[in-house]
């Protein structure tokens, strides 16, 4: 009876995933039906208490404001700022301006916590000239949807949020000080496949014409400050104990609609209006994914499919890094067609026992699934970064594909690099003294 | 009888907790004195009601949760008269509190619970609650003003800190610890087996003050729906199971921080922290700093059930 | 990006179906409004805490009703504008026919989740109530939070049918559309409308 059940609740979440039911409905419907089926009417009260409980939580209150942050900064003419400042160090050369939207994704990342306000702030700015400079608009499209990936790995991260709440004895302090290092060598593996590229097909050949009237770097420098201080005050809030990450990431909502209203002065009030619209909308969609999740962890937790889930992948090997292999196949095939929280809620019942049994760090391990749910996020055919990069491209996200291949394939080179080197994420939480 | 495969028990933290390991003396003992008739299994972390153990008591009345060994503390929201095991100060020793759980304020307990959903079947513990902080040995309720102090929930918490200067802050236990580390928060209250498996020591708590101002008993319990379709027979063995449990719950609990066997306080010293303990002129200052909160909260719970309290706590067998 | 939902070069069809005939603004502003209330209070707590002495503890509980509700509220307005992730890779490929009945089936489905969602949170409503259950921190009735569990559930029904019949009108009154955009077939409703993509975003 358990083992239908177990079946009931995986068979019915992926046909109601396949048909186009929303995820978090397609979510708590499989765990309903896995709980008729496997325990009794009165468990079904489940449904009442679990999906008000999952996300009565503290902590997640850090999700909405760090989507808020993103949005608030990609609103007050930050991107177009930074842009300059990192095309002044790059230099007119082929790749040029492409290698500029990484870096200015890359410090756009240290203040959004997801994707996809990273990619909107960057290719709204770098589309238009990147054109102009002669790379086709899907590979633009392409670049920045995969830098922008990064925004999960450099702290702030809703992804290890989620992951620090549901994995007990982690902190999230250290896991977003783990994912610092692998995020900003997540760019260069973005840049190397970008630059190959770009050098083959002589894109941004017309570049160097294209210098437009030079600018003193100071000038640059003063302009781009206020931005630049943004990740610094997000990460040594966090570092300094000065605040919690709750509190940091109302701090960097606070700093950010400052810099927009008074200092830019591109932020009107109306766009502040806007952008908590917006974005309280965004973290409703992830957070009710959160909410009816809760069902189906709740039915996979009781009905023992999760343990049965693990013993299985255990049962396969004895051997530690074929188990990880295989989980990290897995994840990467789910992030292909789940978002980040879904596949951090699916997995990780079955994933820590495991982890547990080979006494995998766990710090690591959230930081090896960020990196996993990052290539996701632009990976067709459910990609949300190339979504947004393709719409603003204009361009069908099938025309990103021959592009965007490569820098899936090299990114899948640092997973391949995170696992065997763990201190690649380590090093960093261990020397700032938290425990991992 | 028709018997469920699994009866899921309810708890917080997981054996070696003295917690954790009182719900599985429960399930092992059930399951030798049964033939294995009776199958049940512990999920601690409240899992069952996603990490919300205030919660646990509804969720078992609606028949979502079959049992659990649970607090007082996190019960109180759904049965108000339990918060008299956190009424500040009114149970000086552990005999005091046996009085209470084992006497007449025990038995009123048990009907009230029962008139609400759950059957109560017997009493483990978490044990009496001490002050821990990162600043200073707190010996009087002045050292504690400007403290800031994470608290469990419930709002007769609030209140005691603050009559006590204290600056009390409410969250959960995943965000206390980073809050400990970085003196976002400076101190916490909690049993000392809660202190000694998480290690406390490790987050800059360096001074217990050992004030026992309120006690956490457990109740094990199971909901009214599920209790109904045991056998006259299964329903005592279940009570006895629990008694017995609970004895040895009891047990574990106050294992090596008692006075007659001190070994577990030695260790924190081993750790170097310093245990202060309250001369009985020292703890009268906090019992009169607090006693308006102790007024105010009596009418709350029941003016004759905090007497008769009083008068079990009097007439205690020393 | 902005972030209304209507833009000039969209088909009229798809613009229709993102067009309620209650103005998706209630939603916006209680959501914007829940949004700010947060902002509000967590940065009251850093002030609070470094400028003065004084405790702000309790505030906490409202924080997190306010997440809740922004929640359940943010769904409702993600629901009129068909803004929930979900894969449509397959049924992007199916037959018109079959394509619509698929839409429907899973608007259908949605209304069966969230009818178990309004029906089990008006039981834990009903059941804080009768036992006079209080919250751990400002010792209030529990019920008065649990309630917008159930409430916003029904108003996400009614946004669930609302949105099933927009598109299903506009399956009747139009041949298929193609975004002019992606090159996309779009049939309204799809993931594929202009902000949808934006509002599906995800860690
Ligand atoms: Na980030
Ligand atoms: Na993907």
């Amino acid at each position: 009876m358990m083992l239908s059940a177990n079946i009931i609740l995986i068979g019915a979440f992926l046909l109601l995933l396949l048909l186009g039911t929303p995820i978090a409905v397609a979510l708590g419907l499989s765990g309903v039906a896995g709980i008729l089926t496997g325990l009794d009417q009165y468990a079904l009260g489940t449904v009442g208490t679990n999906t008000y409980n999952s996300i009565a939580k503290y902590p997640l209150i850090a999700i909405p404001l760090f989507v808020l942050t993103g949005v608030i900064f990609e609103r007050s003419g930050v991107a177009r700022r930074l842009v300059e400042f990192a095309a002044y160090f790059v230099g007119p050369r082929r790749g040029g301006l492409a290698v500029v939207a990484i870096v200015v994704c890359m410090i756009m990342g240290g203040m959004a916590g997801s994707g996809p306000a990273d990619a909107a702030a960057v290719a709204t700015v770098m589309i238009p000239s990147m054109r102009r400079a002669g790379y086709p608009n899907a590979f633009s499209a392409s670049v920045i949807a995969a830098a922008a990936s990064t925004a999960i790995l450099i702290p702030p991260s809703i992804a290890l949020i989620v992951y620090g709440v549901m994995v007990p004895g982690t902190d999230i302090r250290a896991l977003f000080a783990a994912g610092l290092t692998p995020g900003l060598l997540a760019g260069i593996f973005i840049a190397i496949p970008t630059l190959i590229i770009s050098r083959k097909h002589g894109f941004g050949a017309t570049e160097a014409g294209d210098a437009g009237p030079k600018r003193r770097f100071m000038d640059i420098f003063i302009q781009a400050l206020p931005g630049l201080m943004a990740p610094v005050i997000i990460l040594g809030g966090l570092r300094s104990g000065l605040f919690t990450p709750t509190e940091t990431a109302v701090v960097a909502v606070f700093y950010g609609i400052f810099i927009g209203l008074f200092v830019y002065r591109e932020l009107r009030f109306r766009d502040i209006y806007k952008a908590m619209a917006e974005s309280a909308e965004t973290s409703a969609v992830i957070m009710l994914i959160i909410a009816l999740a809760g069902i189906f962890a709740w039915a996979g937790g009781t009905l023992g499919a999760f343990d049965s889930a693990a013993n299985a992948l255990l049962s396969i090997t004895d051997n530690g890094w074929v188990i990880l292999a295989a989980i990290m196949v897995i994840l990467l095939f789910a992030g292909m067609l789940l978002d980040g929280v879904s596949i951090y809620l699916i997995t990780l019942p079955l994933i820590i026992p495991v982890a547990q049994t080979y006494d995998w760090n766990l710090t690591w391990l959230g930081v090896l699934m960020a990196l996993n749910i990052a290539i996701g996020q632009f990976t067709p055919p459910v990609a949300v970064n190339l979504i947004v990069t393709a719409r603003i491209a204009r361009v069908p996200i099938e025309s990103t594909v021959p592009w965007v291949i490569w820098m899936v394939l090299s990114m899948v080179v640092l997973l391949g690099l995170m696992m065997a080197v763990p201190d690649i994420a380590l090093w960093l939480p261990k020397a700032l003294g938290y425990v991992v | 009888a028709d018997y469920k495969e699994e009866y899921k028990v309810s708890t917080v933290v997981p054996a070696p907790f003295p917690w954790g390991l009182a719900a599985e003396k429960w399930v092992e003992l059930v399951r030798e004195r049964s033939d294995g008739r009776i199958n049940m299994k512990v999920y601690p972390g409240a899992q069952l009601v996603s990490g919300d153990q205030t919660k646990e008591f509804a969720a078992m009345r609606q028949g979502i949760i079959d049992m659990a060994v649970g607090s007082t503390i996190n019960w109180s929201p759904q049965v108000k008269e339990l918060n008299i095991f956190s009424m500040p100060f009114l149970m000086p020793d552990y005999a005091a509190l046996d009085a209470l759980t084992q006497g007449p304020v025990g038995k009123e307990l048990f009907s009230i619970i029962e008139k609400r959903g759950v059957v109560p079947l017997g009493w483990a513990e978490n044990g009496f609650r001490e002050l821990t902080n990162s600043k200073l040995d707190v010996k009087t309720p002045a050292d504690l003003n400007g403290l800031k102090i994470r608290v469990v929930g419930s709002p007769l918490y609030l209140d005691t800190f603050t009559a006590l200067g204290a600056n009390p802050t409410q969250m959960s236990w995943a965000d206390a610890q980073p809050a400990l580390a970085t003196g976002a928060v400076d101190g916490q209250e909690n049993p000392l087996s809660i202190f000694t498996v998480a290690k406390l020591q490790n987050v800059g708590q360096k001074h217990v003050t050992l004030w026992g101002y309120v006690a956490d008993p457990l109740i094990f319990g199971v909901s009214k729906r599920v209790w109904e379709t045991f056998t006259p027979e299964d329903q005592d063995l279940l009570r006895k199971a629990a008694v017995d449990a609970g004895v040895y719950g009891v047990e574990v609990a106050r294992k090596g921080i008692t006075a007659q066997d001190d070994s577990t306080l030695k260790d924190i010293e081993g750790m170097g922290v310093t245990i202060t303990r309250l001369s009985d002129a020292e703890r009268q200052a906090f019992v009169d700093a607090t006693r308006g909160v102790y007024e105010k909260w009596a009418k709350e719970i029941g003016p004759d059930l905090v007497k008769t309290a009083e008068e079990s706590v009097a007439n205690r067998k020393q | 990006m902005a972030s209304s939902p209507v833009q000039d070069d969209e088909p009229e069809a798809v613009r229709d179906v993102d067009r309620p005939a209650v103005s998706g603004r209630v939603e916006e502003v209680l959501a914007a409004a829940a949004m700010a209330g947060i902002c509000v209070i967590s940065f009251g707590n850093v002030v609070v805490r470094y400028a003065t002495n004084a405790s702000f503890a309790a505030t906490e509980e409202i924080s997190i009703f306010l997440l809740v509700f922004m929640t359940m509220i943010g769904a409702s307005l993600a629901f009129t504008r068909g803004g929930h992730i979900r894969i449509t890779a397959i049924v992007d490929r199916l037959p018109r026919t079959a394509r619509i009945s698929v839409m429907m089936l899973t608007h259908a489905l949605t209304l069966i989740m969230f009818a178990l969602v309004a029906w089990y949170g008006t039981k834990l409503t009903l059941d804080e109530w009768e036992f006079g259950e209080t919250s751990p921190a400002l010792g209030y009735p529990s019920w008065i939070y649990t309630v917008w569990l159930p409430l916003i559930s029904l108003a996400i029904i009614a946004r669930v049918i609302g949105r099933a019949r927009r598109e299903w009108r506009a399956h009747k009154t139009d041949a298929m559309l193609t975004d002019p955009a992606t090159g996309d077939d779009v049939l309204p409703g799809d993931a594929a409308d202009p902000t949808g993509a934006k509002r599906g975003t995800s860690a």
